[in-house]
């Protein structure tokens, strides 16, 4: 009987079955590719096609061999350079100093007992979500009025180490870290959660100092969240756009940070440039692409360990 | 090397009562044991003593100096802890100097040099430079304990340091530790839930349950005369026997059993009146087996202190074989008695046999408050004594 049975089952169904629904989910997860990745791929190709190419091809489709040309990146190039540089000067040491200050923040706000820790820890967590747009007009008085930190940093400029027009970098990288700090301490607090305790209290009883626990324990121990976090909040600093409007205010100020510029390019009251624009964008995104290439492996270690 | 006073140590979190009104002193050089279930408050015990914890009440002294409000830093004590905590980043030379930094004695060669001798004695200079993830079990286990010896510290605190070891490891790095521990002679305080380790390394061991000391002594003097039936059951594999019942003239009486109790017993228990409840206790080792048509000893009668019963399950463990037993006319189903049997001898399931329970063996405990109320004679030096 059951032999019988056995016999009866159409594997050759089963099989056919099987493809059916295995194409089925190919086909889904194409579409999805070519969803996701035709702005991408749309935007590479108009940032390589002439004006008159733009005009006459679609987008998403390569242009005939006389439509292509380098000249869309060199012009956003030249224009977006300073721009990026900027931001990469602004951006770098606020990512440093903010990871640097969140993770001293989140070690003493999880690995040491102390009174007071939780109203501290909770102006931290309510940190994390100030909205942005809660805090634009007090930015302004507060770095123009209140503390005009660019202007009295002008004796500096006299140095002739920077041009004055740049001293605006200085509030802006200082507001990053500030409002940077909560959330990227929040981030470190889950990971030393899941630091075993056994680590700061075998250091106690070898009577390590706090600092020296954290120095020569915590922080190495922390390499993997730093990939993480470094990615996480370079990448927030450096699309930033809110605070680079508030604070250096125009796209031609040298002080312009790449956001800041990219907005300006390739919009003209003649018309829009879709070619330079595109060309631009791609430009400013580069460097967070290459840091993710460059931190991906980190980046994965820190996400499974974190916990983030 | 220090004595440790510990003194109404109490430690409270929140409601709850973690260790409740410890007194032990700790002798200069001794190996004690905290032992009981999980949860009897022995970690929080060691914590307070490492200062990792602050006590809520009580004191503990170091060669009578108070270290109640002493950071870790300052007590001068070195810990093994159950997951080792070696540090991941940092090789086994580097983990094991790492608490020698901060002792101003040395100079850095002869940090250097420390190092290299500890991990000569602890056979593990080839380790020296891998990291603590290259390691096995055993070896990571070495490493931590290399790391407290190195420091020469006062006194050695070990948090269940043998638990994440395989069965063979553990019984092997028992006897290591124990001969370490003698020929360093550092006083060592050392918690464990397994009864065995605590009976076979400790100069005297501290029984615990419920937050609760039950009972200080060397571990033969716990086994022989347990102060509680826990102390009792805790001690000893498999756990003792107790049979509920009643004391009515001279004898314990259950449903299944009568048990005469000759003078030396009564004379124990002149504060137990008729009809008091009381539980016997009997360790498995010591319960006699007969052949029901045997050696006469081996006639079940009251005076006799045989019974008949019937063999339930038989584990064979080689050496020896753990027989459960039961009452024929049981009317709980389950087995009342476990007994030891030599591992030569055959016994079968289901079979009957007769059952002899030794009065010099027999403990007596009182079955409301659980107090030993007569335990076995043990030979001290010569001397019955009796508790």
């Amino acid at each position: 009987m059951a032999r019988e049975s056995l016999a009866d089952i159409d594997v050759a169904g089963i099989v056919r079955g099987m493809n059916a629904r295995r194409l089925g989910i190919y086909i889904v997860v194409t579409l999805f590719i070519a969803f996701f990745l035709a702005p991408l791929e749309a935007g590479i190709l108009t940032a390589i096609k002439t004006d008159a190419s733009i005009a006459n091809t679609m987008p998403f489709l390569p242009p005939g061999a006389d439509g292509v040309t380098a000249e869309n990146i060199g012009t956003a190039f030249s224009q977006l350079q300073g721009g990026i540089i900027n931001s990469l000067v602004m951006a770098v040491p606020a990512t440093l100093i903010t990871i640097v200050f969140a993770s001293m923040a989140a070690y003493g706000l999880t690995m040491i007992d102390w009174r007071g820790q939780v109203g501290i820890l909770i102006l931290f967590l309510i940190g994390v979500f100030v909205p942005y747009q809660a805090v634009i007009i007090p930015i302004d008085k507060f770095w123009y009025q209140v503390f005009p930190l660019a202007q009295m940093l002008e004796p500096v400029a006299r140095l002739k180490l920077v041009e004055p027009g740049h001293l605006q970098l200085v509030p802006l990288t200082i507001t990053h870290i500030a409002y940077g700090i909560p959330i990227v301490t929040v981030l470190f607090r889950g990971y030393y959660q899941s630091m075993p305790t056994s680590y700061i209290e075998a250091a106690k009883i070898d009577g390590k100092s706090l600092t020296s626990i954290y120095k020569d324990i915590v922080l190495p121990l922390s390499k993997p969240m730093f990939g993480v976090v470094f990615i996480y909040q370079f990448t927030q600093i450096y699309n930033e756009f809110l605070f680079s409007l508030t604070i250096i205010k125009y796209a031609n100020a040298t002080a312009a940070t790449m956001t800041l510029v990219l907005s300006g390019i390739g919009a003209s009251i003649s018309g829009v440039d879709y070619g330079l624009r595109m060309a631009a964008a791609f430009l400013a995104a580069l460097p967070t692409l290459v840091l993710y290439i460059a931190f991906s492996e980190q980046f994965a270690k820190g996400l499974q360990t974190g916990g983030a | 090397m220090a004595n440790i006073t510990i003194e109404t140590l109490t430690k409270r979190f929140d409601d709850v009562v973690a260790v409740d009104d410890v007194n032990v002193d700790i002798e200069d050089g001794e190996f004690i044991v905290l032992v009981g279930p999980s949860g009897c408050g022995k970690t929080t015990t060691l914590r307070m003593i490492a200062g990792l914890e602050t006590p809520s009440e009580g004191q503990i002294q170091f060669d009578g100096d108070l270290m109640n409000y002493r950071t870790p830093q300052n007590r001068d004590v070195a810990m093994v802890f159950q997951d080792y905590a070696l540090y991941p980043h940092m090789t086994v030379r580097g983990n094991m100097k790492f608490g020698l930094e901060e002792e101003p004695d040395f100079t850095d060669e002869e940090r250097k040099q420390r190092v290299e001798e500890v991990a000569e004695l602890l056979d593990i200079s080839e380790l020296l430079d891998r990291r603590p993830e290259e390691l096995s079990g055993g070896q990571q286990q070495r490493v931590a304990l290399g790391r407290a010896i190195v420091r020469d510290p006062e006194v050695f605190l070990m948090d269940e340091p043998l638990s994440n070891l395989d069965a063979k490891l553990r019984a092997q790095m028992r006897t290591e530790l124990q001969q370490l521990q003698e020929q360093l002679d550092v006083t060592t305080v050392y918690v464990t839930h397994d009864q065995t380790e605590a009976m076979t390394m400790s100069d005297r061991m501290v029984v615990m349950n419920d937050g609760v000391l039950q009972q200080v002594g060397e571990p033969l003097e716990l086994y022989h005369e347990p102060t509680n039936m826990f102390v009792a059951q805790f001690i000893g594999e498999p756990s003792m026997n107790f049979l509920d019942g009643s004391y009515e003239d001279e004898a314990f009486v259950s449903e299944q059993l009568a048990y005469p109790f000759d003078d030396r017993i009564t004379d124990g228990l002149s504060a137990v009146s008729d009809n008091d409840r009381l539980v016997l206790g009997i360790r498995p080792e010591d319960i006699e087996l007969h052949d029901p048509d045997g050696e006469p000893q081996g006639e079940t009668s009251h005076e006799n202190h045989t019974a008949a019963m019937s063999v339930t399950v038989v584990e064979p463990m080689g050496n020896e074989n753990v027989i459960h037993l039961t009452f024929p006319d049981s009317s709980s189903g389950t087995e009342d008695l476990i007994a030891i049997a030599d591992g030569m001898r055959r016994i079968d399931a289901d079979s009957d046999i007769h059952v002899h329970i030794p009065p010099e063996a027999v403990h007596v405990f009182d079955a409301e408050t659980g107090d030993a109320l007569y335990n076995r004679r043990l030979e001290h030096e010569g001397n019955v004594i009796q508790i």
